[in-house]
Formats: structure tokens, sequence, C-alpha cells
């Protein structure tokens, strides 16, 4: 099996409504992906920000066997936020939360949230990424998310994004076991994951695609061409995440 | 045969690589169907005169028939023509050009200089884009890309000369003033090396037409596997040939 945790919802499909969103699916089939992890795009408005969690709603009815999605909230507005956890997450059941380029984890802001997931219990998916060129105003970096996981050591927090935080971000979190790291977005530059390995342990690398930005099949093979045992791929590709996806997967 | 337009061999100075040596390489072709690849010398890039490297490459490739040596042009080097002639003399197909790493235009007069002798005398310029995604390079070496309006600018005013405009970024590519130039002038590709989006080919492919489009790896930066698997979600055989093996054909004169 192999799960993709790091989709997100494709503009088209936020134009067209759910069904523009088959070819990507397809794709995803295609190249033997199972399931994905679906979820908003991080620059979503305030008001935004409920039609498009309403969308993977909807996405979620039309491919039940395929689709698990993720709420996106942003920190910054703290009770629509939290209203927003509640509802996608005890009312309607998805899989995890999504957290962006809206706000640093290490804004207080974060923390009523934390509070709240750290209750219900699903997995946290924080975009994150060690720019040399400058990092977005609330983009956060590995070091950053670290300074999360350590505050809160029951949520899993799964830090997007492998090959943007390379080498020194892989050594930022590997101390805080709460953190995986997926391998989404950013070219299949050899060595990296298994650089990944070495450090954080396979048990905490998901696979993540960050499609439809990128392609299913290249961010597929950074784990397919990886000079690593099968088993390990194996693990990678679905294991881990079915570990951390605490909610029954279908 | 499928034919790979953009591999390397050498050590690079910011990580330790797999695949590069011949052999290496070699292998890593055979696991994954390619029978003949285009190798420039990695090492040499970073060199103050690249081309030292370019004998010691031909040396190191001499026995291997699957991979043909592509020796690295600074144009403002004083022997560029020199290692030019001595690429047309041992018919090699192409040269290859890093302006951003060596620090010149591709509008420069020296550039031009290059261009006139590749188009005299028949051998095809490679223009690299980019190595490394510049968000992560070495802090302390920050290398800019290629700008592509430069390259477009300026390979309008070499005649006569193929060029293969080697990583690319799709949001580059698509933009539809760039894909429309790259089809108005003649003999002008880009490889499938760093192009990405859902789906990559058949978005490129409907914007660029696929006769202009060649397969490369970027070998050793990247997993062989990625752009293998971006070319075999090709359904149409027509299409896979021409990416795989007779664009590049005609673009090398192979």
């Amino acid at each position: 099996m192999v799960i993709d945790v790091h989709v997100h919802l494709s503009m088209q499909a936020w134009r067209e409504g759910p069904q523009a969103i088959e070819p990507m699916i397809a794709s995803a089939r295609k190249i033997g992906i199972d399931k994905i992890c679906l979820f908003p795009y991080s620059y979503m408005t305030k008001q935004d920000i409920i039609g498009a969690n309403d969308l993977v709603l909807r996405v979620m009815e039309l491919y039940p066997d395929e689709v698990m999605g993720f709420c996106y909230v942003n920190p910054m507005n703290t009770q629509e936020a939290l209203k927003e956890l509640e509802r996608c997450l005890i009312r309607n059941s998805m899989y995890g939360v999504k957290l962006g380029t809206q706000c640093k984890t290490t804004n207080p802001l974060m923390d009523p949230l934390m509070e709240f997931i750290d209750q219900v219990g699903v997995p946290v998916l924080q975009h994150a990424w060690d720019k040399v060129t400058g990092n977005l105003e609330f983009e956060s970096t590995p070091y950053e998310v670290a300074q999360l996981a350590k505050g809160y050591p029951n949520v899993n927090i799964i830090m997007a994004h492998l090959y943007g935080a390379r080498f020194k971000g892989i050594l930022d979190v590997a101390p805080y076991k709460n953190i995986y790291v997926d391998v989404s977005g950013g070219n299949p530059e050899a060595g990296v994951l298994e650089y990944g390995v070495e450090v954080l342990g396979a048990e905490r690398i998901v696979f993540g695609s960050d499609a439809p930005g990128r392609d299913f099949s290249v961010q597929l093979s950074k784990v397919l061409g990886a000079d690593l045992p099968h088993e390990i791929k194996k693990c990678i590709l679905s294991e881990n995440v079915l570990r951390l996806l605490r909610r029954d997967v279908r | 045969m499928i034919i790979d337009v953009s591999s390397g061999i050498g050590p690079w100075p910011f990580m330790p690589l797999k695949r590069t040596t011949p052999e290496e390489l070699t292998s890593a072709m055979e696991e994954e169907g390619i029978d003949l690849a285009l190798v420039a010398p990695i090492d040499g890039i970073c060199y103050k005169n690249p081309h030292m490297i370019n004998s010691l490459h031909i040396e190191r490739l001499s026995g291997f028939r699957n991979l043909i040596p592509i020796p690295i042009i600074d144009p403002q080097m004083g022997d560029a023509e020199k290692e030019i002639l001595r690429a047309v003399d041992l018919n090699l197909p192409a040269i290859r050009i890093y302006p951003n790493y060596h620090g010149y235009s591709l509008g420069c007069l020296e550039m031009d200089k290059v261009a006139q002798i590749c188009g005299e005398k028949d051998i095809t310029i490679m223009i690299q884009m980019r190595i490394e995604d510049a968000r992560g390079h070495h802090p302390m070496m920050k290398i800019p890309d290629v700008d592509i309006s430069e390259v477009l600018s300026a390979i309008e005013t070499w005649p006569n000369v193929k060029v293969i405009i080697s990583c690319a970024h799709y949001s580059e590519v698509i933009k539809s003033h760039v894909a429309e130039r790259i089809l108005e002038r003649p003999d002008t590709y880009i490889d499938t090396s760093l192009l990405e989006r859902v789906d990559t080919l058949h978005s490129v492919i409907s914007n660029v037409d696929y006769s202009r489009i060649l397969l490369g790896t970027h070998s050793p930066f990247l997993y062989i596997r990625a752009n293998m698997l971006k070319v075999k979600g090709i359904e149409d055989e027509e299409v896979f040939h021409a990416i795989t093996h007779t664009n590049a054909v005609r673009a090398l004169g192979l």
C-alpha cells in the first residue's frame, strides 16, 4: 500500500467543484498511490478556509476509499480556528490538521490549538522549510517546529518537506520523537532521504508528494530510487503513517 | 535505445553523491534501462578554469561506449576556442556551459564567439539553468539561477546553433512567450530533468511540442528513477520514442 500524506486541494477544484479533482486522483492511482491525505492550500482567507475545508469533506464523500481529509486552519484567528477544528475533527471526523505559512510555530497563538489537538489525538502536518534565500514572513523553520514539538510531546507533528529541511533541519528535529518528516516537495535529490533515515530512523519518515504542484511519480521516486532496503521503503510508503492516523483507515 | 542527454560524474563539493564514477553510472543506467548518456564533468564546474577537467574527463570515459563526454566551456577563458575545437576533433556532439557558476552574461562578446564557433562546427550548446534548488545552496555560496529571458534573448543572436536548455523549471517553460520562442527558433530543446508538475510531461506537452523535449536525468544530483518514471508515464509510443531517442539524435547529430 502507498499513502501520500501531502496533497493539496487543487485551485481548479476550488473554482470548479470537487469533481475537478478527478484527474489528480487518476494520476495518483496510475502510479500506484492507494490513498491521499488532502487539504486546502495555506493562503486561504478567513472566509475561504471554511469553504475549502467543506470542499475537502465533499471530496472525501466522493472518494471514501482514497481520500483522507485534513482540515486547514489559521492559528492567527484563534477563535475561528478552534471552532473550525471542532467542526472538522469532532463533528466530521477528519484525519488531521494542516498548518502552513500563516503563523510561525513559535507564536503563542499556536497554544490553544495545540492543546485542543492534543485532546483529540490527531496528527498535525506542519509546513516548514530552511531557505538560504529567505523564508516567508510567517514560514517556520525546522528549528522552530522543534520548539513546538518540545512543548507538546504527545502531539504527533509531521513536519513537511524533508528536502526543504535538508541536513541541518533534519538534525534540528532529530531529538524530538514526536516529529515525523514527510518527503514531499523539492527535487528528488539523491542522498537526502538516506541521510534522513540514518539520523531520524526509518520509522519517522512518511511519503508525501506536495501534488498538484509536484508530480506523484517524481516524488515517489525519492523512495523507490533511494539506496534503502525494501522493508524500509515499505515503512515510509505506508506503515509509518498508518500508525499516525489513529482514526480507522478504510 | 534510450538516451539521457543530461548526466554527470565526479565528486561534488557540497555533499557526497553516489553514481559519480563511470562504472557506477553505467551500472545505474543498466538498472534503469538507459542505453546512452551524455556526461558532463561535475567536478570541474567549480574549478577556477573548468577546462582543466576536460582532458581527464575524456580520458576517464574512454573505455565506456555508452557514455559520451561533454566538455565544460567557460567563454571567458582564453583557451575556450581550443577546447571547442578539440571537442570537434573528437567528434563530441556538444559542450555544456554554466553561466551562473562562472559569472558571465550569455550576451557577452566572449559567448558570442563561442556560439559562432559552435554554429560553424555544428556542435550543440547545452545551457545549464541551475544545478541545485537555490533555496538549499550552501549559505556562503548562493548561486542565482540563470534567467530564462536572458537565455531566449541570447540564443536569438546565435544563428545556426543547436541549443538544449537543461534543468529548466516547469514554471519557466510553460509561460506562453517562452514556449512560443522555443518553438519559433529551430533546433531549440529543453530536457525533462527538473520539469515537474502533476502529470509532468502531459502538462508540458500541451505547451511545448514533444519534438523539442529530451530525456535528461540530472544524475547524480537526482535519482535516475525520477525522470524515467516521468517518461514511462507517456502512453503514446511515438511521443515516448521521440522524447527518449529521436529528438536527442536530431539535437545532437548522433
